[in-house]
């Protein structure tokens, strides 16, 4: 008898608060043009991607949606390793972002800003994950770094 | 200075919405035009309404909720009144090409003429697609 590995799960509805929260704060950041908040938004993304308990959208989502019954779990097999990563990118791009704009590169910094934000709708409306889909492409390259390959979901 | 940002935002946030419903009818009217001589559509005799339903083998969402939802929508309707095409595309990258296909899971409702009414780009749950195909076909009592 061979031991099978353990079916490793992701709540997606936690990463759709994660994408809501970035969507919604880095139009606010452009708005009131705050580069302070796309930096924040990028270190929240960052301890996301570092999967630290204290990741501010997982503390929101776990302490204060999940309690209140907004957002209820959406638990499915999946790697959690290629969200991690989509969650990297944003930070890279938002950190690299914040830091053009303070540089007084504005015009780069918003746009690479709005690529997270296009990004990051297209993942909560339409299910595409741009930075899983990398991920995987990566692993397929055999590139070092990217273990997990999809789940093959045939029965 | 802020409302002009905010007008940009709003701006843009308005042409990715606009861009998105122009790309939908576009896709919609693409798909009607191919469909009456598709291959995918050639296996269909009797004139019902169907689920054409693309897949990928490493889709989790698909095994985990939009299969079940479409057998839940399947056992409500009962097989005699709605037909589903399951279509992997990576098996079959060309019929995905031809349907414009870029994400899965990906659901086309198709009336009993052939004419596509609705796409659903990701998770389409039961409810939403047993008012989809109400519409096509009025199957529902």
């Amino acid at each position: 008898m061979t031991a099978q590995a353990p079916v490793r799960r992701v709540d997606h509805n936690g990463l759709k608060v994660g994408q809501a929260a970035t969507i919604i704060l880095l139009l606010v950041a452009f708005i009131i043009s705050s580069p302070l908040l796309v930096a924040l938004v990028a270190v929240a993304q960052l301890l996301g991607a570092l999967n630290s308990p204290y990741a501010p959208y997982r503390l929101f989502y776990q302490k204060v949606l999940q309690p209140a019954g907004i957002v209820k779990p959406n638990i499915i097999p999946d790697n959690p390793e290629p969200h991690r990563f989509a969650f990297l990118v944003g930070a890279v791009f938002n950190g690299v972002g914040a830091a053009l704009i303070w540089l007084g590169v504005p015009v780069v910094g918003w746009a690479l800003v709005w690529i997270v934000i296009a990004l990051a709708n297209l993942n909560f409306w339409l299910n595409f994950c741009a930075g899983c889909w990398m991920y995987y492409q990566f692993n397929k390259l055999g590139i070092p770094g990217f273990t997990q390959a999809p789940l093959n979901s045939t029965p | 200075m802020m409302w002009e940002r905010l007008i940009i935002a709003v701006s843009l946030l308005a042409i990715g919405f606009i861009a998105y419903r122009l790309y939908h009818q576009r896709h919609i009217r693409h798909v009607n035009a191919i469909a009456p001589g598709d291959p995918l559509l050639q296996t269909v005799s009797a004139p019902l309404p169907t689920i054409l339903y693309f897949t990928t083998p490493t889709c989790v969402a698909c095994k985990t909720a939009q299969s079940p939802a479409i057998q839940s929508v399947q056992t409500i309707l009962g097989h005699e009144s709605l037909r589903v095409i399951q279509v992997d595309a990576l098996e079959q990258p060309d019929a995905a090409s031809r349907w414009g296909v870029f994400t899965a899971p990906t659901t086309f409702i198709i009336d009993a003429k052939g004419h596509t009414i609705a796409v659903n780009r990701g998770i389409a749950d039961a409810g939403t697609l047993l008012k989809q195909i109400h519409t096509a076909a009025n199957v529902i009592s």
